[in-house]
């Protein structure tokens, strides 16, 4: 009496054989093809103390330009040190004050990539305090690239 | 100048003309007119749901339908009216695009199933028409939901579609009984193809994104196609290498296309969420925007008049003017009825006019 059915009839069922597929699935798709770059701790590490030099020499043009914008940390090994790296970003976009050459120097995927960054800072509470200044670069991004980028950040799947 | 054909209460999801038939779906209602004269020949309602699209076959005159009530339906004229047959599909989720090839032999159906394609024709010996399935292979993620999709102009055998995860691929519909080999001998794609097997399989763009709609540019051999993805680009693709030749944006709105058509070699029309249809060229591996071949909304500055009108009002009313101050710098034209006021769904050009349908209802004819 074990083996009784010899169907499996919920394999058949549309709810259960129609899975959903999740944002880490997407990403491992990612990486795995070589589309995005999987930060390890060593590389990680060191652009967020390239960032801080950066922000701490005052040159935001070679920080956003150069860095920022041209590798976008989608994926990495460490959560943590991900964060780490947020809140260096996040503390150069307040502590930039000159706006426009930057972004004047930037090409369509390169503002499309940092847009992610703002949007990504914006979502986390601990940097909640400081978003008006957040808010000033979304505003002088779109004013200069158009409302399309918010399109492509809510549908672009490689997602910081 | 434009004029309209028809105005519905509800969306226009689909419709086709060929041979001077123009079939129109409507929620789950098709209404099938004499295009010339615009008189209803028949009503059909046997789909539960909504119906997704039409296509008629232009030799045999066959029209198709596919629901979201998981059938699909092939019309056969017979005497002014038409026989339906109804397609033993075995999806158990919506049908979301149907597609007959040139010779009208077989179709092409997507569901939301596992993304599962059906590849349908008529067999004889059963006298029914029927669906063998194809699956994407295990080993590539893919999205659920497959959308539209084209036949190779080429040799009306290869077929390439997209899913919900913006994964594009190339696979064979080949089968013994209604095939023929030869068709396939210049096919850049190779010459070998066994029912179902996956040719090409791509990430256009390398970012995900589903893509809605896609034609094959004419005169490439297949290999280069025009892509519309839901980001609202417009992208020329290599299909044989998975490159990206060139990525364009509608400059005005910024919004996606719902669908492309080409309608010379190099000339091709896209229309979706801007209301408009637009003209594009594929020019020395490049895309070249011409002109709106539609009339468009048009915003003007408010006038001088208008402004101290709305001041002198009652003191309610400067309340008004004063919360509202931030949204009256400009006011929109009052739109003729002959333009789309929603997003536009389908489109086809017949001799030199070109006519869209829209979630508004309407079915509108241009001259181009």
């Amino acid at each position: 009496m074990e083996d009784w059915r010899k169907i499996d009839i919920d394999a058949l069922d549309a709810s259960s054989r129609n899975k959903r597929i999740t944002t880490k699935e997407i990403n491992e798709t990612l990486v795995s093809r070589g589309i995005i770059h999987h930060y390890s701790n060593d590389e990680l590490s060191g652009l967020i103390t390239e960032v801080e030099s950066k922000t701490y020499a005052k040159d935001f043009n070679g920080l956003f330009v150069d860095i920022i914008s041209k590798y976008p940390v989608y994926s990495a090994d460490d959560e943590g040190l991900k964060l780490k790296f947020l809140t260096g970003v996040s503390t150069a976009l307040i502590n930039c004050k000159n706006i426009d050459p930057i972004i004047n120097a930037l090409s369509d995927d390169e503002a499309s990539i940092l847009i992610k960054y703002c949007y990504k800072i914006m979502s986390i509470k601990e940097f909640q305090n400081n978003g008006h200044y957040i808010v000033n670069w979304v505003d002088k991004i779109i004013a200069k690239f158009g409302q399309g980028i918010i399109l492509r950040y809510i549908t672009d799947r490689r997602t910081i | 100048m434009a004029k309209v054909l028809l105005n519905l209460k509800s969306p226009i999801r689909s419709f086709c003309i060929k041979n001077d038939v123009l079939a129109v779906a409507q929620e789950n209602i098709l209404f099938i007119y004499k295009y010339s004269t615009l008189a209803l020949i028949q009503t059909i309602d046997n789909h539960d749901k909504t119906i997704t699209s039409v296509d008629i076959n232009e030799r045999t005159g066959n029209i198709l339908t596919t629901s979201e009530d998981r059938t699909c339906l092939v019309l056969t004229p017979s005497n002014n009216t038409y026989k339906i047959s109804q397609v033993a599909t075995r999806f158990l989720k919506s049908i979301n695009y149907g597609k007959w090839n040139v010779s009208g032999n077989k179709f092409i159906i997507t569901s939301s199933d596992m993304g599962q394609l059906g590849v349908c024709y008529f067999d004889e010996s059963i006298n029914w028409w029927i669906s063998k399935h194809i699956s994407i292979p295990e080993t590539q993620l893919h999205g659920n939901s497959l959308k539209k999709c084209c036949w190779d102009p080429e040799n009306d055998i290869l077929i390439t579609f997209s899913d919900n995860l913006g994964n594009m691929l190339t696979v064979s519909t080949f089968l013994k009984h209604l095939d023929n080999k030869e068709d396939l001998k210049d096919s850049i794609y190779g010459q070998k193809f066994p029912f179902g097997k996956v040719l090409t399989t791509w990430y256009p763009n390398d970012d995900l994104i589903p893509i809605n709609d896609m034609a094959y540019v004419p005169n490439t051999r297949s290999q280069m196609m025009v892509l519309v993805q839901v980001d609202g680009s417009i992208t020329l693709f290599d299909n044989m290498n998975g490159k990206t030749v060139f990525k364009a944006y509608d400059q005005n709105s910024f919004k996606p296309f719902n669908v492309v058509k080409f309608i010379t070699d190099t000339e091709f029309i896209v229309a979706g969420y801007n209301n408009n249809a637009l003209l594009y060229s594929v020019n020395n591996q490049t895309l070249e925007f011409h002109k709106t071949l539609t009339e468009a909304k048009r915003e003007v500055p408010m006038k001088n008049d208008d402004e101290e009108q709305f001041a002198s009002g009652i003191q309610a009313l400067k309340m008004f003017k004063n919360m509202d101050s931030r949204g009256i710098n400009k006011t929109e034209v009052p739109i003729s009825n002959d333009a789309h006021v929603m997003a536009i769904t389908d489109l086809t050009v017949d001799s030199g006019n070109l006519i869209t349908s829209g979630l508004d209802g309407k079915l509108i004819v241009h001259a181009i």
